[in-house]
């Protein structure tokens, strides 16, 4: 029994760890681009890593653990914007003494013009645009994931890049 | 035509824009160190806490369903309550019950309408407190033997037939028509007693017979001698109890004179225990008029109708009765009945001479 549990146990961290090598990086970038709190973008998407690995039994198609990833993340990611979650920090912060690799970054994103644009339109057409354009997935796979029709995935996108277009003309 | 085309190669352009822009911006951003450490920790310490979770969910579930069934069959269990010296009261409301306040539970009606599944011990009214009655030929109730201390008299369950070693019926003679009957019961077995009876009225022919059975309240029926009411008997063994009834024979209408209809003996100012030269009607004697009360005897058109025997049955608990007695009336009749007291150890009641015990 124990060892079993040890043999799930190796099993779940190799998937974990495959599944991290994968996809962490972009599933950070994701969250990046839908959270106007960047400081809860680690935090989002280790949680919503280990809620998946956590229920990786109840997971029936292992090939769609990415898929299961990416809605955890935008769920979390709209649940933080909703209610700015600050109890989801689950990640041990790097040294607050030590600047980590990413404050550059996270910088350098605070200064993007379009990052800026991004989130000052709706929450909804910010989804669409992110996981269209960035996650590269079709219509049809953003409106699975959002719940929502495809014409509403069209009518959101269209919307949004004219709310994006305005706001950079306005942001020069 | 064109324009759609226009359109999509348009937004083309803006998607794969957006596109470079959007990796642009995030092309920075990279995993924390440690960040994979953690989640390899992190997994399984959640998949552990969600187990803990459920088992102690499971583990108390079980739980309360275990201690909501043992309670409710320890308190459906009358014999342990008796075993235990306890009231364990019963989540069902019995039909002798009549607490006010509507007090739950097997045992005897506690004032207030306590809950008494709790297992104390009830304390039921002890005689002492109750007022001698005027007139009464009682002794005082501290007198008797079936008052509770408070150290506790052991606390039973409600009588049952079983409970009882006799029940006797004996007729205390019949006045102004109105025809008196004690019931006297000793006690087997431990047990407690409260309201009024339940009484079984059947006709000749063994069906249950349209006889209304009142309640003997004084202000409204001073058919029998006042009783203190109310009151929840402890009984112990060897302990009696009785009740009295009162059998009001109703007036036959006549057809050269109508009488008046058969009124309510609450409108009689008769008492049991008058004499037979009081005011009221004489029961071989015409209508009276002058006086306005009712004829519980009947008219000389009585003559008429043939009289009928009627089985006044008594139970202390459930359909079989533990006695009974028998009485005549010509067109129907009605019952006033006291509730339950205490039997003194001499009784000579108010009523008209003890002539006879029902022979049963």
């Amino acid at each position: 029994m124990v060892s079993s549990d040890r043999e799930a146990g190796d099993v779940t961290v190799d998937l974990l760890t495959e599944t991290y090598r994968d996809h962490y990086g972009s599933l950070l970038k994701l969250a990046a681009l839908l959270l106007d709190d960047l400081a809860s973008c680690e935090d989002v998407v280790q949680e919503a890593f280990i809620r998946v690995h956590s229920a990786r039994s109840r997971v029936r198609d292992p090939d769609k653990v990415l898929a299961y990833l990416r809605q955890t993340v935008v769920n979390l990611s709209r649940s933080t914007l909703r209610r700015r979650l600050i109890g989801m920090r689950l990640a041990p912060k790097p040294m607050p003494d030590m600047a980590s690799a990413e404050e550059g970054a996270y910088e350098l994103l605070e200064k993007d013009a379009l990052i800026h644009a991004l989130r000052g339109i709706q929450r909804r057409q910010r989804e669409v645009l992110v996981l269209r354009y960035f996650s590269d997935m079709t219509e049809a796979q953003v409106a699975d994931l959002l719940g929502i029709s495809i014409g509403s995935v069209k009518a959101y996108g269209s919307r949004g890049i004219e709310a994006l277009r305005v706001r950079m003309e306005a942001f020069r | 035509m064109s324009a759609p085309h226009e359109d999509d190669d348009g937004l083309e352009e803006v998607g794969a824009a957006l596109r470079e822009r959007f990796h642009q911006a995030v092309s920075g951003l990279e995993a924390a160190p440690g960040t994979l450490d953690y989640l390899r920790r992190a997994v399984p310490a959640r998949r552990r806490r969600r187990h803990a979770a459920l088992a102690a969910t499971a583990l108390s579930v079980f739980a309360v369903s275990t201690g909501a069934t043992l309670a409710a069959r320890g308190s459906f269990d009358p014999q342990r309550s008796q075993a235990s010296g306890t009231n364990v009261g019963n989540l069902m409301t019995t039909a002798t019950n009549d607490a006010p306040g509507g007090g739950s539970g097997h045992g005897p009606p506690t004032p207030g309408g306590q809950d008494m599944s709790d297992g104390d011990p009830v304390p039921s009214q002890t005689s002492a407190a109750l007022p001698p009655t005027p007139g009464s030929s009682k002794p005082p109730a501290s007198a008797t033997s079936l008052s509770v201390t408070p150290a506790g008299t052991p606390s039973a369950g409600v009588c049952q037939n079983s409970s009882m070693s006799s029940v006797v019926a004996t007729q205390n003679g019949t006045t102004g028509g109105v025809t008196y009957e004690t019931f006297v019961t000793t006690v087997k077995t431990a047990c407690t007693l409260a309201g009024m009876p339940a009484l079984t009225v059947l006709g000749a022919d063994g069906t249950t017979a349209k006889v209304p059975i009142y309640k003997a309240d004084p202000a409204a029926a001073p058919l029998l001698p006042t009783e203190p009411s109310g009151q929840t008997l402890t009984l112990r063994p060897g302990d009696r109890y009785e009740f009295q009834l009162a059998w009001v024979p109703l007036a036959c209408p006549t057809n050269p004179t109508p009488t008046s209809p058969p009124s309510s003996p609450a409108s009689t100012s008769q008492s049991p225990t008058a004499t037979s030269t009081s005011s009221g009607p004489s029961p071989s004697g015409p209508t009276s008029s002058s006086s306005g009360q009712p004829s519980p005897s009947g008219t000389p058109s009585s003559s008429a109708t043939a009289p009928t025997i009627y089985s006044v049955g008594y139970s202390v608990y459930g359909p079989q009765p533990a006695q009974s007695a028998n009485f005549m009336a010509s067109c129907g009749a009605s019952v006033y009945v006291t509730d339950y007291f205490q039997a003194p150890g001499q009784r000579h009641a108010s009523q008209p001479a003890t002539s006879a015990t029902t022979a049963h």
